[in-house]
């Protein structure tokens, strides 16, 4: 067993699948050479364009579409064993093929697990992510996914926002995703000075206004809305920065629903 | 008044409606737009009681020439009245969507003067957004039962989805707490969409697609226990909803009383609507018709959901096999839901499945455990008795317990 070093890349890891078919059960960690880790040996793979071009052409003709989004969608996850995972599953797939996602053991259950927690958070920042509009009329949305999302999420906005210029910052890998007017690209920028248009707080507390509204307060249940809008996004939600603490909500008539109070 | 007290006091009319779904339209961004629509429909936030917001859910007006028994909008109450100008919905529309708070708008009202005056208000709200503003994304509004059909039509080509509420199970209730409205009516409306929407079917090899009408389809809500109709006719009329209207969504909603003094309150307990939910979902996903579900029974069984209120009272059928048990009765084993069932059938494709693997396809096993079997292995001591496994059923659901519980204490 041997722990395999790539340089992080998408095409490192893709030279390293190509490198490692033949010693494949020789594989037991990977990861970048800076991390470095565990008691295992390190080989280093070095990146490769034309062994890559090769592994993600079996996998977009041979493999499917969907089986290579999973892999690019695992490879954006955080778990620890991702990069390993996203190896085993496609030195399997070379020989069973895509019906290999079928299978019940721990490497299949892993790669699956990788890539649909990478698939969920994107899909819960399609609505959680909060844009503002800045002096210039441009819009900045500011997140701090689990996952690496970003890339994954701005197709959805430039359909959705053609006309716009926006920008989507993730502030945990320092991160910008830039679109304007048709074309999307990123930039690693380590600070970020907004300036607020003259309205922009104004909507907000309007938000808020319909937000505190609409909840029936015979029935709250603030364990169920934690559990869909967990805590490390209500940074960046005009509506949760300022919540009321639970006691306050009690003292104002609310009947809260608690599961440990009965 | 200012814009922020009507939004409170129109969003806070609006609240009970529980629709929130922003799915079943798919229609991609257009540029010189704004907007676009995810089929499976987007949640943006949660309130403090648990819903998802998903669509800027306000009414129009409050103000109502109507005199609803259950409705805190009727017109006999003291309550601060408010209206917006299509204007204002249009501008708060955009304004939370481009700041990506909301997928689009449900827009509901009160009767002010006639059905057809407000039809005509809630359409123009629409044609601003639409080609003023060249919103691209989501609308749902209701259609205020009795308008007439040409408003109706005009309005269906605006947006994505339409309801009228049926309100009540049953014409006796009907007539008892909504004096005003009919079921002729209400009905009236629902057909009208759904044979503009046949006759706009897209005929295949002929010419151009026509104009989208009501893509997202119709959905509609029904107030539980708020008189004597039972769980029998709730579920029996929602599965003719669905099968005779189209209907593509029923919502039901546990009575509150706004209009009697605390003291009088019987509130309907929560359990019985979450209850009714349930068995509608095996009425949508798993294949399920309403007699099946209830048996003889007249109500649904609080203390267990319905599935497994249908497999221990068809127990004989049981322990299914799931190497060879056909797809259909699979799906009806409880803890077993659409997607593990599919990961079941793709898994014994490659090879027969051991007990051990099936907790892995997502299976449920602390209940599917007592209804199937894997490799002639049963995962459960075998219990021949339905009662028992009823009674250890029961046990497991422990908020129903609670309630239930608390119920008696009362």
């Amino acid at each position: 067993m041997i722990y395999c070093a790539f340089d992080g890349s998408f095409e490192g890891l893709m030279t390293l699948v190509f490198d490692t078919y033949r010693i494949s059960p020789e594989v037991g960690e990977v990861g970048t050479a800076a991390e470095g880790s565990s008691l295992l040996p390190v080989r280093v793979f070095v990146s490769d364009d034309a062994k890559a071009r090769r592994i993600k052409n079996y996998l977009e003709h041979q493999l499917g579409a969907e089986f290579a989004f999973m892999v690019k969608a695992a490879f954006l996850s955080s778990r620890p064993g991702r990069f390993r995972a996203i190896v085993k599953i496609i030195h399997r797939a070379c020989q069973l093929g895509p019906e290999v996602l079928s299978l019940l053991d721990e490497d299949t259950l892993a790669f699956l697990a990788c890539q649909r927690e990478v698939r969920r958070e994107a899909h819960r920042f399609q609505g959680l992510l909060r844009f503002s509009e800045m002096a210039d009329g441009s819009l900045l949305a500011v997140f701090a996914p689990r996952h690496h999302v970003l890339p994954l999420i701005m197709p959805h906005f430039a359909d959705r926002f053609p006309g716009e210029e926006w920008v989507i910052y993730d502030e945990a890998r320092q991160v910008a995703g830039l679109y304007d007017r048709g074309s999307l690209t990123f930039a690693q920028v380590a600070e970020i000075n907004p300036r607020e248009s003259a309205s922009e707080q104004e909507v907000q507390s309007l938000w808020r206004v319909f937000f505190r509204e609409l909840a029936i307060k015979q029935r709250l249940n603030p364990a169920l809305q934690q559990q869909h809008m967990p805590k490390y996004t209500w940074k960046n939600l005009p509506e949760m920065r300022e919540m009321m603490p639970l006691e306050s909500l009690s003292a104002k008539g609310y009947d809260v629903f608690d599961h440990k109070r009965r | 008044m200012d814009l922020e007290q009507k939004l409170a006091i129109l969003t806070d009319a609006a609240k009970y409606d529980v629709s929130c779904a922003s799915s079943g339209s798919s229609r991609p961004g257009v540029k010189g737009g704004v907007g676009n629509t995810a089929a499976g429909g987007i949640c943006h936030s949660w309130t403090a009681d648990g819903r998802c917001v998903s669509l800027l859910k306000l009414l129009y007006t409050n103000v109502c020439c109507y005199d609803c028994a259950y409705c805190v909008n009727r017109r006999s109450n003291d309550v601060p009245r408010a209206s917006f100008t299509p204007d204002e919905v249009a501008r708060l529309t955009i304004d939370f969507y481009r700041r990506n708070m909301i997928e689009g708008l449900f827009l509901s009202s009160a009767v002010a003067i006639s059905p057809d005056r407000t039809m005509e208000r809630l359409i123009r709200v629409a044609e601003i957004l639409r080609q003023r503003e060249r919103f691209n994304g989501y609308i749902h509004m209701k259609v205020i039962p009795g308008a007439s059909a040409a408003l109706v039509q005009r309005l269906g080509y605006l947006v994505d989805r339409a309801s009228v509420n049926v309100e009540f199970a049953t014409d006796r209730e009907l007539s008892l707490l909504a004096p005003d409205k009919t079921r002729r009516g209400i009905e009236g409306n629902m057909l009208a969409i759904r044979d503009k929407k046949l006759e706009l079917l897209p005929t295949l090899y002929h010419g151009a697609a026509p104009p989208a009408f009501v893509p997202a389809g119709q959905s509609t809500q029904m107030i539980v226990g708020a008189a004597d109709g039972n769980d029998r006719d709730i579920l029996g009329r929602a599965e003719a909803l669905y099968q005779q209207m189209g209907m593509k969504r029923v919502y039901y909603s546990a009575y509150v009383p706004v209009n009697l003094p605390s003291s009088q309150q019987a509130r309907t307990p929560l359990l019985r609507e979450h209850r009714v939910y349930q068995a509608d979902w095996l009425m949508r996903f798993y294949g399920f018709r309403a007699g099946e579900i209830l048996g003889e029974r007249p109500n649904l069984d609080l203390a267990v959901d319905p599935k497994i209120a249908w497999a221990v009272a068809n127990y004989r059928l049981f322990p299914l096999d799931v190497n060879t048990a056909p797809k259909e009765l699979l799906l009806r084993v409880p803890g077993l839901g659409p997607r593990s069932v599919e990961r079941i059938l793709a898994a014994r494709r490659l090879a027969r499945i051991s007990y051990e693997a099936l907790g892995k396809t997502g299976a449920v096993m602390r209940r599917a455990r007592y209804f199937i079997s894997a490799q002639g292995r049963r995962p459960y001591p075998l219990v021949d008795d339905p009662e028992r496994v009823y009674r250890a059923l029961a046990g497991q659901d422990k908020e129903a317990h609670q309630q239930l519980s608390f119920l008696e204490a009362v």
